[in-house]
């Protein structure tokens, strides 16, 4: 998540905007959902103001992409049950996340999921109307 | 003199060498009591809350607040998330057109990233806080930033302009009425915001209620005025929920800080994308 440091412009003033218009979100497209398969972790950068999540994601064509995705601070998650190995080199997840409005490849995390099914953050597929959101972070290695 | 009168002589010398001291120091005591130096201990108003506020607490029913101990990625766009956060952003003040018509016109540079949180923008951070009270003294500390404000509750009153520092949290008194407490805040820097493209001005003042809810809630009305700039009192509440077993943790803005500003303010992220 993003601190309060003031990145919304002055003419948005009058309009709306939360006050300390930190979390500007400017270089995301909210409205949008990628989900990134085969996704494979190359560094988990447990920091703040932003966790970054690094992952090589197959291209389709013998590649890979890199990719980089922003996750909420450490002064967030570490009180959500993440931890500092919540992700490590080399594992394997399936991630969705709202993009990048550039079309660079990154992106703001939703929510992602391990092969075995445990979760993190919002489920990697939207749920049905009803069921629960979220996981408890005993589900959570 | 002869030698016994010399004797006797330098013996009442070496008895009054003695006793004039005690007798004068006795003699001034009594007359020193009434100017004995003062106390530096502050004296602390009457009354108080029946418990004591010191600990660590977090924004009710937010992020860090989930009592059912489920894990959320913060603000990912989804309604289910977004609807435990809506009451987290403060709504922006409502300036007086002729301010607002002016900063359109003329906008403030944006302020340089991780700017120290000022009043009352202090109640935007999002993390942990930590009270620490005592009789004359409630410190207020913020994560974000390692913001601490200090309201004073010895009776003192707001010190002149140039006589103390002004500080982006300014100058905070409080007094209790019953349990609440109740804090007056002046003395703004004008070099620091007061919102979103606007600095303090020397009219600034911000009084908070701080009403307790039990011994685990404090609910704190934020009422912010200025005559220069806002068209009507900027009014917000903060819900806070005591979070024992939770330590305070560090808060480093430029530890690993990958979202740049442009010149108009708009944040940018740092990607790593070299195409293998």
């Amino acid at each position: 998540m993003k601190a309060p440091f003031f990145a919304v412009s002055v003419a948005m003033l009058a309009v709306a905007g939360p006050a300390a218009a930190h979390h500007s979100n400017a270089w995301l497209d909210m409205q949008k959902e990628v989900i990134l398969n085969d996704a494979v972790v190359t560094e988990f950068q447990w920091t703040n103001p932003h966790t970054w999540i690094e992952l090589d994601v197959p291209d389709g064509k013998g590649g890979v992409t890199h990719w980089s995705i922003e996750a909420g601070a450490v002064s967030g998650l570490a009180r959500q049950g993440w931890k500092r190995t919540s992700l490590k080199p080399g594992d394997k997840i399936r991630i969705a996340i709202h993009p990048m409005k550039s079309g660079q490849p990154g992106g703001g995390l939703v929510g992602l999921e391990f092969p075995d099914g445990r979760r993190l953050g919002s489920p990697v597929d939207r749920p049905a109307p009803g069921a629960p959101a979220s996981v408890k972070p005993a589900d959570v290695k | 003199m002869n030698i016994r009168q010399q004797c006797l002589v330098w013996s009442i010398a070496k008895v009054a060498a003695v006793a004039l001291p005690l007798a004068i120091m006795s003699a001034s005591a009594q007359a020193a009591a009434p100017q004995s130096k003062p106390s530096l201990i502050s004296k602390p108003l009457k009354g108080g809350p029946r418990a004591d506020w010191t600990g660590t607490w977090v924004l009710a029913d937010s992020f860090l607040d989930r009592q059912d101990g489920t894990a959320l990625a913060f603000r990912n766009g989804r309604e289910e998330n977004d609807s435990q956060y809506k009451d987290m952003f403060l709504a922006p003040p409502k300036l007086k057109p002729e301010v607002a018509k002016r900063l359109a016109a003329a906008p403030m540079a944006p302020p340089r990233q991780c700017t120290p949180l000022s009043m009352p923008l202090f109640w935007s951070g999002l993390y942990a806080f930590e009270i620490i009270q005592s009789r004359t003294q409630i410190n207020v500390f913020q994560e974000l930033g390692d913001r601490t404000r200090r309201i004073y509750l010895d009776g003192r009153p707001h010190p002149g302009l140039d006589d103390v520092e002004p500080l982006g949290l300014g100058h905070s008194i409080g007094h209790w009425e019953g349990d609440d407490l109740v804090v007056d805040t002046t003395n703004f820097n004008t070099n620091m915001l007061l919102a979103v493209g606007v600095n303090h001005t020397e009219k600034t003042r911000i009084v908070e209620r701080f009403r307790p809810v039990g011994d685990d809630r404090i609910d704190v009305d934020v009422t912010t005025t200025d005559p220069d700039l806002l068209a009507e009192p900027w009014k917000f509440v903060r819900h806070l929920r005591r979070k024992p077993n939770t330590d305070i943790m560090d808060y480093d803005c430029q530890e690993n800080n990958r979202n740049p500003m442009d010149a108009e303010g708009r944040e940018h992220a740092i990607i790593q994308s070299p195409q293998k």
